[in-house]
């Protein structure tokens, strides 16, 4: 910081000190030359005690802060960069001519602003291009080439403002305390008097302008020299058409000048000189190009009736509410609209296919589907289609016979029988054939050969139908046989009943038979003893007492149940439950003192005599009994020994 | 940093001394003014500077003109000054930054914008930030936010949408639209294309209710995006500043030695609406040069210029002042303000305006720091 301090005091100390050399001058410039000088700072770095830069070069330099008082406390980076002084100092090339690109910076902004070396104090209002503005005070300072004002007083400025910025070219506000100074030494811009090169001006300052390049030609008058374009005639002031893609450019010729330019398309319109005069901006609703002369008249845009004049202007003429704008058919452009609807004429085209409507002044023809007459007495009902009139089937001469050959001769119908096969449309019938005109077949066969169906055949498959009524099942044994649900069932059976009670009836193959047999024997209780009873013994009752301690109870002593295997052992143990019934399930009685049949018992055992029917003598009923109960007691003292 | 070629470094010690000797023999060397570090203060805590402790003053050869109003405006009319904030030089919050330095262009804050709420918005690019400041009516500042931006920002404007834009001509060469609060760019939009010739030739930044404009060369708008940054493909242009509503556009030229010219314009989109007139203004010093052109609520002109007088021979004014007129709907001249003149080199670019809180605000620069003055009905 210090050392920056340092640097740049003795950079002011030198600026105030130094003299240049005295073989040091700066030579002639022109205010554009300087300018041109200028300008080609803009993009630099700034660097702060710097001043050089190549044109051109993409290496602008960087300038980075490394404090917050602006520089010196700044680094920089790169070949090229300028400080305000030193940008001012190259491009007025004071105090020497020297080459942009070769470091050279022999004044401040101190020397710019407090002395009158190479550069001169003047006026503020009297600054030009290539003059500068200055301002050193109290150690700090700026400088900046003016190059043009603007209409609030801030300028247009090149100058290399500070690290951030860089050289800049901008408008900017001069403060009141600035200085301006003007280089010595301006050469004055050559002079020329004003002429016409080819086609190329030349000005006062000899200058050369080639017209050409504008599509114009130099032309030299009382007016001056100037490019007059081709467009322009050289003096006076008219529109004239220019030319673009669209035809709708124009502009204004100001003494061979072109000014102004407009688009009569942005209105959609032409440029036209079609009608003589200056060129005009004619709607392109009214006429077809730029080159066409407008026709008057009214046309539809949009539901508007617009009004084409003369001279191709267009104005909106309203219809009256109740009558739109319409355009007439066919028509298009100027002339083409009418308020309301337009009338048609006759619309009729003579086609019965056709309805023939008038639509917004249209005749319309349009197909319909009305019956119509083709002009074939052999065919009939006809209808219009696709505005055509379509034939309708022939003239109804099919009498729908397959077996005649029908046709329509000059609107008579004519009908000869055919032999062959045919069809007579019924599927319960086969072989059809025609004879003597008529289709017929054999039934087609149905029978089942069941006596309680009734058959038929319907759309050609034969159906059974169950029937009621008697019918005989093969059975000599059965009478009174009948139909049910479409089979024969058996009837009753033959009666065979001998009026024997002890023999057994029976059929065989259509015969009665008659053999011996038993009856089941019933026991039931009477006061303490058991009642056997037998139908074979002629309802005759034999009591059977029981012991004291077990009277009868069920048609048993002791209404305890016995195991018939202690009379007729079985293959193995019968087991008894607890409560001592019988475990293959069958009922232990009923307890209600009627008979329990003993031979359904029996037949539990599935050895019974149930094809016997032999009547037990009356002791082995005795010994039956007593023996059951003797082995149940048993049982039953076993039990209570192994504490079951 | 590159030093000057000034050759040994014995020859540095004899015109050091050499120099030395001659400084010693002439004038006094004012030092460059000493400044305050710049710091960063995004988020800082709100921080209050109370004043008018440090009213500008005027540099040598320099005066602040007395009021020459005519007698049909004898007085400052229905605007009085309701406020004035002196901002020390320095970085601190609620302070200003101003750089002056050898071969350099000095700056100081360039520009500003008044919010709706009529917070001041100062471009303190030279501490590389916006402040945020609200005034009391005693003077007293209260930096209620800062946000970082560019050290070549040069003007700024305020969006609906707590946007700001920031004008950085020669760096970025584009309007940047960052976010009030948090300095987060949002947009840029480069200065260039169909109606700007050169970023250079940018004079302003218009936030309007259709998007954002750019003015060129104090004379021509030209819409470059929308609110949002979003880049304009068509760029309508407007002749001159525009007033809200758009109802008419005014330019000013600047007419040596002592006029300026308001002229109404119509718009292109109102050409039978809009106001013709021409007001001719006689100021009481030479112009020096316009500093602003902005409308108020009630749809007045108003037109800011700086005034100075020169002897031949000096360079330093003599004579110097800053003057705000305003005309009404008609041109009609109806106000004129006498406000504090700029005093010193530094480059301005936006110091005086109407605000969003429809007040007349001007800043101007002094040897202790910056005052903003703030005038309202």
């Amino acid at each position: 910081m210090i050392a920056k301090r340092l640097a740049f005091l003795l950079l002011v100390a030198m600026a105030l000190t130094w003299t240049p050399p005295a073989l040091a001058k700066p030579e002639p410039m022109t205010r554009d030359a300087v300018m041109a000088l200028g300008k080609t700072v803009v993009g630099f770095s700034y660097w702060w005690g710097g001043a050089k830069w190549q044109p051109g070069a993409t290496a602008k330099g960087t300038c980075t802060p490394t404090g917050a008082d602006g520089c010196p406390d700044c680094t920089h980076s790169g070949p090229w960069g300028a400080d305000c002084s030193g940008f001012v100092g190259k491009a007025w090339q004071v105090d020497k001519p020297t080459a942009l690109d070769t470091y050279y910076h022999p004044y401040s902004t101190a020397n710019f602003t407090n002395q009158e070396t190479w550069w001169s104090k003047i006026a503020k209002g009297d600054v030009q291009k290539a003059d500068a503005f200055t301002y050193n005070k109290n150690g700090a300072g700026h400088i900046f080439l003016y190059h043009k004002g603007d209409p609030w007083g801030s300028v247009y400025a090149y100058e290399c403002k500070g690290c951030a910025s860089g050289c800049v070219y901008g408008l900017r506000s001069v403060s009141a305390d600035y200085g301006a100074r003007q280089r010595k030494l301006l050469q004055t811009a050559a002079t020329c008097q004003p002429h016409c090169e080819g086609t190329a001006t030349v000005d006062a300052k000899c200058d050369k302008v080639d017209c050409a390049a504008s599509a114009a030609s130099c032309v030299a008058d009382s007016l001056g020299v100037r490019c007059v374009s081709s467009l322009c005639p050289a003096t006076g002031v008219t529109q004239v058409c220019t030319p673009d893609e669209k035809g709708g450019t124009f502009a204004t010729c100001d003494n061979g000048s072109l000014k102004d330019p407009g688009d009569c398309g942005a209105y959609g319109a032409w440029c036209s000189t079609v009608l003589g005069g200056p060129a005009t901006c004619i709607s392109a609703f009214c006429a077809a190009s730029p080159s066409t002369v407008p026709t008057a008249g009214d046309l539809c845009f949009q539901g508007k009736r617009l009004r084409c004049d003369a001279k191709g202007g267009l104005t909106e003429v309203p219809c009256p509410p109740d009558q739109p704008c319409s355009q007439l058919p066919g028509q298009s452009g100027p002339g083409s609209a009418v308020c309301g609807v337009p009338a048609c004429a006759d619309c009729n085209d003579g086609n019965p296919c056709t309805d023939d409507p008038c639509v917004n002044g249209t005749c319309q023809h349009v197909p319909n589907a009305a019956p119509c007459d083709d002009g074939n007495p052999c065919s009939a009902g006809d209808m219009c289609a696709n505005s055509g009139c379509l034939a309708g089937p022939s003239f109804g001469c099919d009498d729908g016979n397959p077996c005649t050959s029908d046709a329509c001769l000059g609107g008579q119908c004519t009908h000869v029988a055919q032999t062959g096969s045919c069809n007579d449309g019924n599927a319960c019938t086969y072989a059809d054939a025609c004879a003597d005109g008529v289709c017929a077949g054999a039934p087609k066969p149905c029978d089942d050969a069941n006596p309680c169906t009734s058959d038929s055949c319907q759309d050609g498959t034969c159906t059974a139908i169950a029937t009621d009524g008697a019918c005989d099942d093969g059975d000599g044994c059965t009478v009174g046989d009948s139909c049910f649900a479409g089979a024969c069932t058996a009837g009753a059976a033959q009666s065979c009943d001998d009026g024997e009670t002890c023999t057994q009836d029976g059929c065989e193959d259509g015969a009665c038979t008659h053999s011996g047999g038993d009856q089941p024997i019933k026991a039931s209780c009477v006061g303490s003893a058991v009642q056997l009873t037998s139908p074979c013994t002629g309802g005759e009752a034999k009591l059977l007492p029981c012991p004291e301690d077990s009277p009868c109870k069920f048609g048993l002593c002791g209404g305890l149940s016995f195991d018939p295997n202690d009379f007729f052992p079985p293959s193995g143990d019968a087991t008894t439950t607890t409560d001592g019934s019988l475990r293959d399930g069958l009922p232990t009685g009923d307890g209600g003192g009627s008979g329990v049949p003993v031979n359904a018992l029996v037949a539990s055992n599935g050895a019974g005599c149930s094809a016997s029917h032999s009547a037990l003598p009356d002791g082995a009923l005795l010994l039956l009994a007593l023996a059951g109960l003797t082995r149940l007691l048993r049982r039953r003292a076993g039990m209570r020994r192994h504490g079951v | 940093m590159a030093a000057p070629a000034f050759g040994t470094r014995r020859l540095h010690w004899v015109l050091a001394l050499v120099t030395g000797l001659a400084l010693a023999s002439c004038q006094p060397r004012a030092s460059v003014p000493s400044q305050t570090p710049p710091t960063t203060n995004v988020g800082a805590p709100a921080a209050s500077v109370h004043g008018p402790s440090a009213t500008p003053t005027l540099g040598p050869g320099a005066a602040t003109i007395a009021a020459k109003p005519t007698p049909a405006l004898a007085s400052q009319g229905a605007w009085h000054r309701s406020w004035v904030a002196d901002l020390p030089w320095g970085a601190a919050p609620g302070q200003a930054g101003r750089r002056w330095a050898a071969e350099q262009n000095p700056e100081a804050p360039m520009a500003l914008d008044v919010a709706p709420d009529g917070a001041v918005w100062l471009l303190d690019q030279v501490n590389g930030r916006v402040q945020r400041l609200r005034v009391a009516t005693d003077g007293g500042v209260t930096q209620l936010g800062s946000v970082q931006v560019s050290a070549t920002s040069q003007d700024l404007a305020l969006t609906p949408t707590d946007g700001l834009w920031l004008l950085d001509r020669f760096v970025s060469k584009s309007a940047r639209l960052v976010d009030a609060a948090t300095g987060v760019t949002r947009a840029d939009v480069a200065l260039s294309g169909s109606g700007i010739a050169e970023p250079g030739a940018v004079s302003a930044l218009w936030q309007r209710g259709d998007g954002l404009w750019v003015e060129v060369e104090h004379a021509t708008l030209v819409r470059v995006s929308n609110s949002a940054g979003v880049p304009d493909p068509v760029r309508p242009l407007l002749p001159g500043r525009v007033a809200p509503g758009g109802q008419r556009a005014v330019k000013a030229l600047r007419v040596p030695p002592n006029r300026v010219v308001l002229q109404a314009l119509a718009l292109p989109h109102r050409p039978q609406t809009a106001p013709k007139w021409v007001a001719d203004l006689k100021l009481p010093l030479p112009i020096w040069a316009i500093a602003d052109v902005s409308f108020d609520a009630t749809g007045r002109t108003w037109v800011v210029v700086d005034l100075a007088r020169f002897v031949p021979g000096e360079d330093a004014p003599v004579e110097r002042g800053r003057m705000a007129v305003a005309v009404d709907a008609t041109g009609r001249e109806v106000q004129r303000l006498t406000l504090c003149p700029p005093i010193g080199p530094e480059e301005q670019f936006r110091t005086a305006r109407i605000g969003g809180d429809g007040a007349l605000y001007s800043m101007c620069r002094g040897e202790s720091g910056l005052r903003i003055e703030r005038w309202a009905p």
